[in-house]
Parts: C-alpha cells; structure tokens; sequence
C-alpha cells in the first residue's frame, strides 16, 4: 500500500494564553528593562522630582507685602504648579521613551529578529505600549509622592486631590506614548519627537487661544482653540486635573485669568482622551501590521 | 512536502516617481527536507527579498509559497523555524543568557524547556561559559554564534541562515560550517544564503541561483559538479597520435607540450581512456582530474544569462 504523504509538518501545540499574551507581556518586559536603564528615563525622573522639591522650597518662602503666604495657600501652589511639571515631563518623557520605537530600531536592527519570531505585528505594539505605560505609571507614582511630601509640609495633612489629579494626569503620557509609537511606525525618531513637540504646542495653545479670544473677544480665535482641543486633548486633562487637585477653594484663580471662565470639565472630555489613546494604539498596531519590513 | 515550496513568487517595490523595481519574478523554488540549500546570487540578485518573503517580513506581489505546507506569512509556521540575518543587532545590556531566555519566551516555550534549550543552545554553540557576560562586550564570532544559538532554541526543522559567515574570520566561518554540518547530522533542514561559494561547495547538498531577481539555476550539488570532468594528462613520450586517441572518449581542450587537456562527458569514461592510451604505447606520467568547481558553475551560469 502506498504511504500518503502528510499535507504539512505538524505544528507545536500552544496554549491561546501562550500564543495571545505572553508575546504581549514579555515584549513589555523588555520594554521596561530597556527604559529604565535609559538616561532619558533616569534623568528625567530625577530632574522631575527635583524641580517639584525646589518648587516647594520656593513656594514656603515667598513673601507678600512682607509676610509669608498662608501655609494652605503654598500647599496649593504647590500642588498646582507640581501638577503643571509633571505634564509637561510625563509628555516629553513619553516622546524621549517611544519616539524611537519601532522604525528607529528596525533601523538598528534591534526588532529584526523579534518580528520573525511567532508574534503578530500587534503583540509588539502592545508590549511596548504596556511598558512604556508601566514605566511612566512608576513615573508619575514618584512624582506625586514628591508633590505629595510638599504638600504635606505646608498643610500638615494628606492632600488626597494631588493623587486623584496624579491618576488623571497619567493620561498625559499614555496620550503621547500612543501618539509616539503611531507616529514611529513609519517615521524614524527626530521626525517623531518633532511632531510630538508640535502636537505638545497645539495642547498648548488651546487654553492660551481661549483665554485670549475670550479676553479679546475674537470668536476665530475661539474656534481654533476647539479645533486644537480635538487634534490634541490634553487642555481637557489639564482641566480634570485642576479641578481634581482640589486647589481652586484656596486659590480661585489658578483657574485661569481673571474675566475667563474655565470650562468645566465632562465625562465626555474622559472619554475622548480615552478614545485617543485607543484609537493611536489600535492604529499603530494595524499600521505596523501592513508595513513591510526589510531586514 | 518540501521544506520550502515557492511557486511563481514574484515583489515588485514601486514607489512614487520610480521605475518599478522587480526584486524577485516568478520563483518557483523547492527545498527538499533535510537538506543544507544553498541560496546563490551576485549582489542585488533578490536573495534577501526571497527570504523576507518566505518569512512574512514582505508580502508577494504574486505567487505564493509554502513552508512544510503552510502559507508563508502565517507566524505559526515560524514555531518550525529559526533565522538568523545578516544584518542585526541585539539588545546588547542584557547578559548572552537573558538574550537567549527573552527570545524562548517569544518563543512560548514553557519555562522548564526554556531552561534546558538555553543551556542545550549555549553548548552547541560553544558559548556556555559566557552565559553571563554582557552581549556588548562578544566578538563578531560571538555574536554571530549567539545569533545562530537563538536560531535553534524551538528545536527548529528549518533553519535559515542569512549569510551567516560575510563578517567573521577564518576560524570564524569553520566554526559556523561545522554548526552548520551538525545541523544537516541532525536532520534539520538548512537554507544557507550566501555568495561566498568555496562555502557552500563544503556545506550545501543543493544550490539554487538567482540572478536579477530570476531562479537561473537549481538542482544538486554532486550532480552539478561531477560532470563535465576535465583530464590533464602528461605524456613521456608526445605524439600528435594521442590527441586522436583522446578524442575518441572526449573532447580535447588543449594541447600544450607534453600535457593534454580532455573533456570527459561520463566518469566511467576515465579508464577507458588511459587504457586506450596505454595500449597504443603512451607512457603517462600523470593523471589528474580537474572537476569544475561551484564558481565556474556560478560564473558560467551569470555569464550565459541575457544581459
């Protein structure tokens, strides 16, 4: 009788939590090792906490009209202005974290042999998006904590608004990493944190375009800062975050300038953050899927 | 089944204000199981873009291809295979050990046989008692032999070599022929892209070469090589008759001095000859086959393509 031959060699057998997750994780893993050892991540880190303790140095001995501040009133400056830090690092820790990602090190050839492993395209996205996630989630843990003691030295009790703000804010960077490692599918580094400045600008120039259009009454220039606001929404987490900080009873006016009133912040606001950062990821992993890679 | 089954595998790069570039048109290759296959090409010929195809990093124009009977572009299939590239870079703060430990786990590979297969790779590569030095401190050949280490940690049954010697030393490159030869002992099916021929006469079973993109050669080796065979003999005694003699069993090449140069078309015409010559009175001083050799091949072959 004659052998048939077998259509195809066997597969190994593998578990689905094997084949689904565990590239995830241990691509994440990776990721985290490699951002820690990083000076961006290290300086920036330390950098962050320092400027949030000398803040607080700062704010303790401010005089007006020759007398110290109340010390609720400097708890508060200092947990506003700890808060205004910790955006703008987180994001530019971010960027200096994921503006390389993976074009960069296709370039390098640091991912040539990982993406001929038994991984789909989008495990590697993930894993390196839950790092970068893990990495500046400790991040920002620490820098609040530093908020947190400055606080404490002012008011003498626990500020639990500067943690509640903290959560919120962590927004900030998983918004850029999402943007970063979207941008990095294609792009390599210098091209990546450039935008990603940009797109810092724009976040920015939301609220400074409404406190001017409001104050000047230029209805245009209203318009632009909601068009800001969609193309990059972390005016709507600042927003949450001064409002969560609970810092507005003591000084009102770290709302905004006086004459503008600063939009009340909305679960609607929450949610389209949200949308951004999954909707960044979900395209960077289905762009990385379509690019063809050259090893 | 073969190891590899490509048929009509064709990429063409287009990009915008470009003539379209035709990297590699209607591949129809095929692999046999268990062998070491030599993967031959000038620079530029599309060998890389083959592999690329065969590994899912690029999609096909058209055509398609198949590895132990799955489509390529499916990442399971890549469970039965290792690779190791030409050009990479590894993440060179982590120890050989942790290197080795983060692909298994890529891999999927349950912890207990992650263990085993990393000690089992390190030895068969010769790196075991550098398991806990830093990647950046290897050498080249370390580094090449790592690369090759995290090729065979799935036990896989197709091995993909991406010029695998280009930047190591002598020493270097025997090291890697002899993994290589371990390989084919242990039935495991090796597919050897390279362009320095002298090695792939020692290693490959079969040889496939592609030039412009296009297969222009495939078969194997010893069939290759072992015809047409050339004869230079040299006489004691030259007479213009032995030319006549000879061209009774081959074709006479060259004629210079005392030493003739004859074409045989069959190995077993050899004795025949010398016989014949010997009992017409030629006095021979020696006989010495020349086998054309895989760079003749090669040259013969790229040569006689259109340009």
């Amino acid at each position: 009788m004659n052998r048939v031959e077998p259509l195809a060699v066997p597969l190994p057998s593998v578990s689905l939590w094997a084949r689904w997750v565990t590239p995830v994780l241990v691509i994440a893993r990776l990721t985290i090792k490699e951002a820690t050892r990083r000076w961006a991540f290290v300086g920036g880190l330390l950098l962050g906490a320092g400027m949030m303790a000398l803040l607080a140095y700062v704010f303790a001995n401010v005089k007006r009209h020759g007398e110290f501040l109340p010390a609720e009133v400097q708890g508060s400056l200092v947990v506003h202005f700890g808060l205004v830090i910790t955006r703008f690092f987180s994001a530019v820790m971010a960027t200096a974290l994921a503006c390389g990602a993976i074009a960069t090190e296709l370039e390098r050839g640091t991912l040539t042999l990982v993406v001929t492993k038994p991984i789909r395209r989008w495990q590697i996205v993930a894993g390196k998006w839950l790092g970068f996630a893990i990495v500046l989630t400790l991040n920002q843990l620490v820098w609040v904590a530093v908020i947190e003691w400055g606080a404490w030295n002012r008011l003498g009790a626990w500020h639990w608004g500067v943690w509640k703000a903290g959560l919120i804010g962590l927004l900030y960077p998983l918004l850029f990493v999402s943007l970063n490692l979207l941008l990095s599918v294609h792009l390599p580094w210098i091209f990546v944190a450039l935008i990603s400045l940009v797109f810092m600008g724009i976040g920015w120039s939301e609220t400074a375009m409404r406190n001017i259009g409001t104050l000047a009454n230029l209805p245009r220039l209203l318009t632009l800062s909601q068009i800001a606001g969609y193309l990059m929404p972390t005016g709507r987490i600042a927003r949450w975050m001064v409002v969560e900080s609970e810092v507005l009873d003591i000084v009102p006016r770290l709302s905004g300038p006086p004459g503008v009133e600063m939009p009340q912040p909305t679960v609607g606001d929450l949610l389209y953050v949200l949308a951004y950062i999954l909707v960044g990821l979900l395209l960077a992993c289905w762009l990385f899927g379509r690019r063809e890679v050259a090893g | 089944m073969w190891a590899i089954e490509t048929d009509g595998l064709t990429k063409i790069f287009r990009s915008l204000g470009r003539k379209p570039l035709v990297a590699v048109q209607d591949l129809n290759l095929r692999v046999p199981i268990g062998s070491v296959f030599g993967f031959l090409g000038p620079n530029g010929a599309g060998k890389t873009t083959t592999l690329n195809l065969l590994l899912g990093n690029l999609r096909p124009t058209r055509g398609k291809g198949r590895i132990f009977g799955y489509p390529i572009g499916n990442p399971e299939v890549r469970r039965l295979v290792g690779y190791l590239p030409e050009k990479f870079q590894f993440h060179d703060f982590l120890t050989a050990e942790e290197f080795l430990d983060f692909h298994a786990r890529l891999l999927s590979l349950p912890s207990s046989v992650r263990r085993r297969r990393v000690d089992a790779v390190l030895e068969f590569v010769g790196l075991q008692g550098r398991r806990r030095s830093k990647v950046r401190e290897f050498s080249r050949g370390m580094l090449q032999r790592l690369g090759i280490a995290q090729a065979l940690l799935n036990e896989p049954k197709l091995v993909i070599l991406d010029e695998p010697t280009s930047a190591l030393d002598p020493l270097g490159r025997w090291e890697v022929r002899n993994l290589i030869l371990r390989l084919k002992e242990q039935g495991v099916t090796v597919f050897l892209n390279s362009h320095l021929l002298s090695e792939v006469e020692m290693t490959c079973d079969a040889v496939a070469i592609l030039n412009k993109g296009r297969l222009v050669f495939q078969g194997r080796l010893d069939e290759l090589l072992s015809e047409p065979l050339e004869l230079d003999i040299r006489f004691q005694n030259p007479s213009p008759s032995w030319r006549d003699i000879a061209a009774q069993w081959g074709t006479v090449v060259s004629v210079n001095g005392d030493a003739l140069t004859v074409r045989v078309g069959r190995e077993d015409a050899i004795p025949d000859l010398i016989a014949a010559l010997v009992n017409n009175g030629a006095r021979l001083m020696s006989v010495v086959p020349k086998r054309f050799s895989l760079e003749d091949l090669f040259v013969q072959v790229i040569r006689d393509e259109p340009r």
